[in-house]
This record gives C-alpha cells, structure tokens and sequence, in this order.
C-alpha cells in the first residue's frame, strides 16, 4: 500500500472513552488522531470481532452503522438506534506497523 | 427472513479448506477461505492476538509488507498469504464475510 511520506507516525490524541447510551438512541465514537498521512483508521468490535469500518467505507452490513470524519483529526463510529447485542468493546486502530489501537466499553442502559 | 431467493443460505464457507496450517519459519504460508454466495459483502482477514484487520475484499490493510490478499480471480478462494513467516505469527486468523450477523471461518496458523 502507498503511505504518505511523513517526518511523524500518527498517534492517538486523547483516549477513546467509555460510553453509555439508551437502548434506542445513538452512540457515537470518536476516534482522534494526529498525524495520520497516507495511514486509515479502521473500526471494529473487538469482543466479537465484527469488522465495522475502514476509513470512510462501512463494511458491516448492520444499516445503523454509519462513519463520518472531520478533516484527518477526527474519525466516528456512529450507531443509530443501539440495540443490547451492540454492547461490548470497540477499537479503533490504525494500520501502522506495528499496528495501534484502543479501545472503548459501550454500554447499553435500558430506560 | 429475507425476500431475495438464495439469501438464506448464502454466503456459505467451502469446509473443505484446511483449518490448522504448518509452514517452516521462513517461508510463505497461505490461509485459503473459499466463499460462495458472497453477493455484495466483503471478505475480510482478521489476526485474532491483536485484533488487526489484516484485509478487506482485495485491500490489504496491514502496513506489514508480508500480508497480502491473493484472490485467483475465476476461483471462490481468498487467500491470505503471509511471507517469511515468523514464530509470532503463529495464532488464530478470522476469514469473516460482512453480513449482519457476520459469518466466519477460523484457521490455526503453526510455524515451526
């Protein structure tokens, strides 16, 4: 793959925090990045290892999940209408070798 | 249930593959995942000690120049292939298919 030529190697801004949501709301996870170049950033739900996301292409086939991103700082994972099966570990990597990754509880609350 | 003729039962995995591979260290191993009925989803890799994505479709996602995605092109197989194997790549790799429930075959890499 064609990497971006860059005096620095992304890393994680901020920690990707925890959340909890209501069953039926939406969850959003933000991912922030700095230094990204030519690398993507890739989604997936660790426990059950259910590929959610590269970059700008959902792979999942689950239609409440969605991606956005500002600018190359800034990458979401956006699940509309949580369900309790959405519960569990989420990370968020980026394709460096080594690889670089955290990841987030999401918790589902019912009302 | 589905409307569409052929979406229950498909994407379906050929279980004919190897499930545990050995390859001597050095040398290139390859992890078949044959898939019918793909339709429209993806066929991805996943290494399981870390969780990397490894490939999605024919994209190879892995910054390691080792990895690479080999699909022969009138065939079903979606290759994994992994050069100059070392001892760490040893573990559980994931041939996952993109439907929702996701489906996936799962193969035990050993090198020695």
């Amino acid at each position: 793959m064609a990497v971006t030529e860059s005096r620095y190697l992304p890393e994680f801004e901020r920690p990707l925090p925890n959340q909890t949501v209501t069953l039926g709301a939406e969850a959003v996870l933000s991912c922030h990045v700095a230094h990204l170049g030519g690398y993507k950033v890739g989604w997936i739900k660790s426990d059950s290892k259910a590929i959610q996301a590269i970059h700008t292409h959902v792979i999942t086939h689950n239609t409440r999940v969605t991606v956005r991103h500002f600018g190359h700082t800034v990458w979401q994972l956006i699940i509309a209408d949580v369900q309790r099966e959405d519960e569990g570990l989420f990370m968020c990597q980026i394709n460096t070798d080594p690889m670089k990754s955290q990841v987030a509880y999401l918790r589902v609350v019912v009302p | 249930g589905g409307s569409l003729a052929g979406s229950e039962s498909g994407p379906l995995f050929d279980s004919t593959t190897e499930r545990n591979v050995t390859v001597l260290v050095g040398r290139t191993a390859n992890l078949h995942c044959r898939v019918r009925y793909l339709g429209n989803r993806t066929v991805s890799w996943i290494r399981h000690r870390d969780v990397h994505i490894l490939t999605v479709g024919r994209y190879t996602y892995a910054s390691d120049q080792r990895f690479t995605i080999v699909k022969s092109r009138p065939t079903e197989d979606w290759t994994l292939q992994i050069k100059f194997t070392q001892a760490r790549d040893a573990g559980l790799y994931e041939c996952q298919v993109s439907t929702q429930p996701h489906r996936s075959q799962f193969i035990r890499l050993n090198v020695v």
